[in-house]
């Protein structure tokens, strides 16, 4: 496949490959505690909200997760899990929150609402196998982080659909 | 920020509201129960809802305990009279058993768990 | 076959030796084996970020009390076991990362539409990764972004999307893997029960 040969696809592919790099520089900031995640790479899957058909959503979704596990190593090891569960309940409820509210919601609330869903399938998945019983310890830390990073995220992706000529032109091509 | 909707606040709300909760739940590790074995100046703890086996070592040989359902006991000892292994599983915080030949002590410390209606407790007598 | 296909064959059986190991020694030196081996497959290897990694799953652990006690904080314990049962349970996730960068080192090869749309990633990936200087830290942050989107897309050359890692595997390819399974298989012998019997010094270690 060459770029252009498919344009719904290409620009699936270009999102899929901004996913990766912010996730290559999410792994490159050190972080205090490991498994904290900024959910950088989760920009893309906002932004392509309204923008993408519900398989181009997926499709890109998928791509994000290879992608994510290749860059940080953990594609063969269990820590796929936390990264899987926590993207595809962020995503799916990212989706569910626009397709309910569309306009009435901004950028920042649905990176809220993806959030919530990517910590507390986290914990989960912690409290059985990882952490156990430290996960009640980590918790709160692990949702407040959440709430916070995930508020700068949203007002990024915000920023950026309104004043982005390149987003404008996409979506005229989308409709 | 003139862009923010109703719904956002409602949903960061939402998201507070369970970080705050989660507060609470450091009083659910606080206060089980845990085996403590002492044994020639040291000292061993173990989680008594962890199913585990463990040894010690003492004067006149070892003495090995086992953790299984929430409860402990002796399972073999090389003490003469075999006291210890005799005592059975013990499984309330207060409880213990010792090999004092062996010089082996092991206790249940923890918070007691609440009786239900109607049990009778080893102390009411 | 594949070069890429090679690795992940020999990955698989690696992985089963990790799977197997349960003594922390072993561990240690499975986990150092793997380190060397993503460090010969280009992987960089940066010791703080494990160190914390390591530290941190420990000392999680340390919250069900497993064992002889070390010292009190407060009224609470910290055991041996227990940072034992976390140590061994970090060295095998860094040894799992490092594992995956071994058997990913030559891309694989996905076959059908969906390995086409990955190529096509990685393209776009690496076209991002070259020219992302153009992000100067201007004011029109946006506009540096709309820029950068914008010409990824110019200048496109049909010959730039070469076909990477089509490498073939060569005889000597099949010996060096066989030799790192067989590595992992000494590893393993070593520190088994069988040799434990033989040699008490084995016997003692953790």
């Amino acid at each position: 496949m060459t770029p252009h040969s498919n344009t719904r696809v290409d620009l699936v592919a270009l999102f899929s490959a901004c996913a990766l790099f912010l996730s290559t520089i999410e792994y490159m900031i050190p972080k205090p505690i490991p498994f904290m995640r900024l959910g950088l790479a989760n920009i893309p899957l906002i932004i392509a909200l309204g923008l993408f058909s519900k398989r181009e959503y997926f499709l890109l979704l998928l791509l994000k997760v290879l992608g994510q596990g290749l860059i940080s190593g953990t594609i063969f090891s269990y820590i796929i899990l936390f990264s899987l569960a926590g993207s595809i309940s962020s995503a799916i409820i990212m989706l569910l929150i626009y397709t309910l509210f569309k306009d009435k919601v901004s950028r920042v609330g649905i990176s809220i609402g993806g959030a919530l869903g990517s910590t507390l399938s986290q914990l989960l998945i912690s409290r059985l196998i990882l952490f156990k019983e430290a996960t009640y310890v980590i918790a709160p830390l692990f949702l407040f982080s959440g709430l916070i990073s995930s508020i700068i995220l949203g007002l990024a992706a915000q920023r950026f659909i309104v004043m982005s000529k390149w987003y404008q032109t996409m979506k005229e091509i989308s409709v | 920020m003139k862009q923010l909707t109703l719904i956002d606040i409602i949903i960061f709300t939402i998201f507070l509201t369970i970080s705050i909760l989660s507060f609470t739940l450091y009083t659910t590790i606080s206060g089980k129960p845990e085996v403590h074995v002492t044994s020639g100046g040291k000292e061993w703890v173990y989680d008594l809802s962890v199913d585990t086996q463990a040894s010690f070592e003492g004067p006149v040989g070892f003495t090995s305990i086992e953790i299984s359902n929430n409860r402990v006991h002796v399972h073999e000892s090389d003490c003469k009279n075999q006291v210890c292994v005799l005592a059975g599983w013990i499984s309330k915080p207060g409880e213990w058993i010792a090999c004092l030949p062996n010089n082996v002590f092991i206790l249940i410390q923890g918070e007691p768990v609440i009786a239900k209606e109607g049990e009778v407790d080893d102390t009411s007598f | 076959m594949r070069y890429s296909t090679l690795r992940l064959i020999s990955g698989a059986f690696l992985i089963t030796g990790l799977i197997i190991s349960q003594s922390l020694i072993l561990r240690v030196c499975i986990t150092i084996f793997f380190i060397i081996l993503a460090s010969f497959s280009g992987r960089k290897f940066r010791l703080l970020p494990n160190i914390i990694l390591l530290t941190s799953i420990s000392l999680a652990h340390t919250l069900s009390p497993n064992g002889l006690v070390l010292f009190s904080i407060g009224s609470f314990p910290i055991t041996l076991g227990a940072l034992s049962i976390g140590a061994n349970k970090g060295l095998l996730l860094i040894s799992f990362i490092y594992a995956s960068h071994y058997m990913m080192s030559s891309r694989p090869h996905i076959p059908g539409k969906l390995g086409a749309v990955i190529s096509l990633q990685f393209y776009y990936f690496d076209r991002l990764t070259t020219k992302w200087s153009l992000i100067e830290k201007k004011r029109p942050f946006i506009g540096a972004i709309d820029k950068l989107l914008l010409e990824i897309d110019e200048n496109i050359d049909d010959k730039e999307i070469k076909q990477k890692e089509m490498r073939l595997v060569e005889k000597r390819d099949i010996v060096i893997h066989i030799i790192h399974i067989f590595i992992m298989f000494l590893l393993l012998l070593i520190f088994s029960d069988m040799v434990k019997g033989i040699c008490p010094f084995m016997g003692r270690l953790p």
